[in-house]
């Protein structure tokens, strides 16, 4: 019999095995995620040895939450982690310099009405600006829900998101655009101070 | 707005929609490199036509962004598992006694994971060192304390923890307090713990390594923490799946608290299949869930079935937020593949509801 190659396990199985505890569900999570998660660790980053530590402690994030979580999409759930993770990270790194990732690039295009790299104000309800975030992106069509997140969510560069839709990078300046103007309406509309 | 507070505004998204977006991402993926597999294809086409004269060539791109739809009965993947040959040992599950019907339940949405008042509440018991609540670790100079509120779908709950700061799970003295110590411990905590219904009971204890040490994979075993998994009871069966409470012990005392609940309402009575139906349908790999990779699954040669009960599953599928009632089955899977016999331990779901009305379902959720 043939041997078998190393195959991915399916995700139900991998969160199976954070449920029984078992240490492999760590290692299957590398093995099946680790270039996606870099990825966009590094589009927020753009330094590797910060990428591995983000990694790492995503896997512990996850090691964390399941149990008692059951994520409907673990490749969704290892996103939100690592984007956290390096997010909190990017702005610690921030104070210390700048920081030329395809974050800093993205974060520059809504500079007209997303300014400084101030602390958080105390009164500042996180909660509250994703929800009117999420609102705001589902008012989108799919197209550009697509694009909303690439960009701005996962950091991706426009030839990347371009190349996904098979669409110019002019066109994508075009929708990203578009949804400048949209989604400055919305945080106006929304009393927020843009 | 400063991009501080745009970007933690951004880590707040709704997680269905970075679900959509990852899902949207891997289909694109997928038929662009389908794509370019038959741009090769067409361009080599479009030599043959022009050489035979053919004129009406046209190749159209295949951009789509699908919905990707879960389906109720996706909770076991395909394992590949070939149990065409296999042979069943163990129980056969005819001294079962169950009901005809079930209730079915659906899970209430929510549009919040917890109210101020019940983390507030939470954050009282445990006497967490701050004042203003942020729903996120708040670090101290050499300790970490923190709470995270789930905000994933439907559920609600509080992820609660103390820990060393910058200190990995093996750097805790082991645990030494045995298992039932810990679960009385555990229950203490969970009586008192505000908000939570008493609908728990013990469901198994589990113990674990984390940090740096899984991936020194030590052999021996030492664990660091230990975490006691409580899950749900509705109508006298255990949920499993999403939701419960875990108490994680450390050496030094209690080392972090879930609580991971929501709210559900029953829709109906519906039949089940019997235990000699779901038997029959024992054989099926699709129903298999969770075994080693390297385990070989084209060798097998027999299970043992060593225990079988009605739970239900709160799987937590996008198309039918249901509480639905699965044949839950657990025993040690047997392989003979390179001149060496394989063990493992496998677990099955079986879907107890009869087919017929999955497609109400449809009514009931569309």
């Amino acid at each position: 019999m043939k041997k078998r190659d190393k195959l991915p396990l399916d995700d139900e199985s991998i969160v199976e095995l954070y449920w029984q505890r078992n240490e492999k569900a760590i290692e299957e999570t590398d093995f099946k995620y680790k270039k996606y998660l870099l990825s966009i660790a590094y589009n927020v980053l753009h330094e590797p040895l910060d990428c591995e530590e983000c990694l790492n402690d995503t896997y512990l994030g996850a090691w964390n939450a399941i149990p008692p979580t059951r994520p409907n999409v673990l490749k969704a759930f290892l996103t939100v982690v690592v984007r956290r993770i390096a997010i909190k990270r990017y702005h610690r790194n921030l104070k210390k310099s700048s920081v030329p990732s395809e974050l800093t690039v993205s974060l520059s295009e809504l500079e007209d009405f997303i300014i400084g790299d101030e602390d958080i104000s105390t009164d500042f309800d996180a909660a509250r600006l994703g929800r009117v975030i999420s609102d705001f992106v589902r008012s989108l069509s799919e197209r550009r829900q697509f694009i909303f997140v690439s960009r701005y969510y996962a950091s991706e560069p426009i030839d990347s998101i371009a190349s996904d839709l098979n669409l110019s990078r002019s066109m994508i300046n075009k929708e990203l655009a578009a949804i400048k103007i949209a989604l400055r309406e919305k945080l106006e509309s929304e009393g927020y101070n843009v | 707005m400063n991009k501080n507070e745009w970007n933690e505004g951004l880590n707040q998204l709704d997680p269905e929609i970075v679900e959509k977006y990852v899902e949207t991402k891997e289909n694109l993926t997928k038929n662009n490199a389908k794509r370019r597999k038959w741009t090769r294809i067409a361009a080599i086409a479009a030599c043959i036509a022009v050489v035979f004269g053919a004129v009406d060539f046209v190749f159209k791109p295949f951009v789509s962004i699908d919905k990707v739809n879960f389906n109720i009965e996706s909770l076991g993947q395909a394992n590949h598992f070939d149990l065409s040959d296999v042979e069943f040992t163990g129980l056969n599950f005819s001294d079962m006694t169950l009901p005809d019907e079930v209730e079915l339940y659906r899970v209430s949405p929510r549009n919040y994971a917890c109210d101020g008042n019940e983390v507030k509440a939470m954050a009282d018991y445990f006497r967490l060192p701050f004042e203003d609540f942020k729903f996120d670790f708040v670090e101290n100079s050499a300790d970490y304390y923190g709470t995270k509120r789930f905000d994933m779908s439907f559920l609600r709950g509080y992820r609660l923890i103390y820990r060393r700061s910058g200190t990995s799970y093996s750097q805790y003295p082991p645990v030494t307090d045995t298992d039932e110590e810990l679960v009385s411990k555990s229950l203490k905590i969970i009586d008192e713990i505000p908000f939570v219904e008493n609908e728990h009971i013990e469901r198994y204890v589990q113990t674990g390594k984390g940090g740096q040490s899984i991936q020194q994979g030590d052999e021996e075993p030492c664990w660091y923490i230990k975490n006691c998994i409580f899950s749900p009871v509705i109508n006298g069966y255990t949920v499993v799946g999403n939701g419960g409470i875990s108490v994680g012990f450390a050496r030094t005392g209690l080392a972090e608290v879930s609580v991971n609940y929501y709210d559900y309402e029953p829709i109906g009575k519906y039949e089940i299949i019997s235990p000699e139906e779901a038997y029959e349908q024992i054989t099926n790999p699709q129903y298999v869930v969770g075994h080693n990779r390297d385990f070989p699954v084209n060798s097998v040669t027999s299970m043992d079935i060593k225990s079988c009960e009605l739970v239900y599953v709160n799987a937590c599928q996008n198309g039918y937020d249901v509480i639905q009632p699965y044949y839950y089955v657990r025993g040690t899977v047997y392989s003979h593949y390179s001149d060496r016999d394989w063990e493992d331990t496998f677990t099955m779901y079986i879907p107890a509801l009869k087919d017929k009305y999955f497609s109400l379902l449809d009514n009931i959720f569309g």
